[in-house]
């Protein structure tokens, strides 16, 4: 799975789609993306596993649109350190997560490793601390 | 006059990508087309090749209807996808009627 995020106008779109296609993207999900990139400025995309990136992403750059791949954490994360950068105790890192001490414990010191989701949150966390605070936590009406 | 007439067209299940030609001018269109009755839906539309600024709304309602004739239907309505370049672009067009 790639993202693509548009990077100026999109003066080829049916280009564009017919490009997808040939990385293996069916024309309805290629025309699919193509709308998501209209409307909201970026999309996924399924591209088959053999596709040479690098020149998707220089044929796309001609059309407008940068091509960003996921990235997939190898091995352990290293939850001490995302915490530490941020100068946040156990506590509170587990909190703001909203998940229990003990996990986050058990994730530092190596027992537990956490799952895909709570790997992309932390990753998101070490990005963006303040979108996650502010994605999990909402003022108090006074 | 030349008229316009359909040079090729690419199919996946009910989205289409119609290549449109007229003397010299050449179009792409694609579109998840729908038919219901006597009438037919081109959803999410996109254009491309003649140019900025070469297809007015002269232009397009011509080709309109043609296609309506084309595709031998009463109605044609095209609903623009949002708009990837000229102005406002992420705009949602108002949907046409033909």
């Amino acid at each position: 799975m790639i993202v693509l995020r548009r990077a100026g106008a999109l003066d080829r779109p049916i280009d564009l789609i017919r490009r997808l296609a040939v990385a293996g993207v069916s024309l309805r999900t290629a025309h699919s993306v193509v709308n998501r990139l209209a409307d909201l400025g970026w999309a996924t995309c399924p591209v088959t596993c053999g596709e040479d990136l690098r020149l998707l992403a220089n044929e796309l750059a001609r059309l407008n649109v940068q091509v960003r791949h996921r990235v997939f954490a190898e091995g352990t994360p290293d939850v001490a350190a995302m915490r530490a950068r941020q100068s946040l105790s156990q506590r509170e890192f587990a909190d703001l997560l909203g998940i229990d001490l003990r996990t986050l414990q058990n994730w530092e010191q190596g027992r537990n490793r956490p799952d895909a989701a709570a790997t992309g949150l932390m990753r998101v966390f070490a990005h963006a601390p303040d979108v996650v605070e502010e994605a999990l936590s909402e003022p108090v009406v006074v | 006059m030349p008229h316009y007439w359909f040079e090729a067209f690419e199919v996946d299940g009910d989205f289409v990508i119609a290549v449109i030609r007229h003397g010299n001018a050449r179009w792409e269109v694609a579109a998840t087309v729908i038919t219901q009755g006597a009438s037919a839906l081109l959803r999410s539309f996109h254009m491309q090749g003649a140019g900025a600024n070469t297809t007015g709304a002269a232009r397009l309602r011509a080709m309109a209807l043609w296609a309506k004739d084309e595709l031998g239907v009463e109605e044609l309505r095209i609903e623009g996808a949002a708009r990837t370049s000229g102005a406002c672009p992420g705009r949602q067009p108002a949907c046409l009627v033909f």
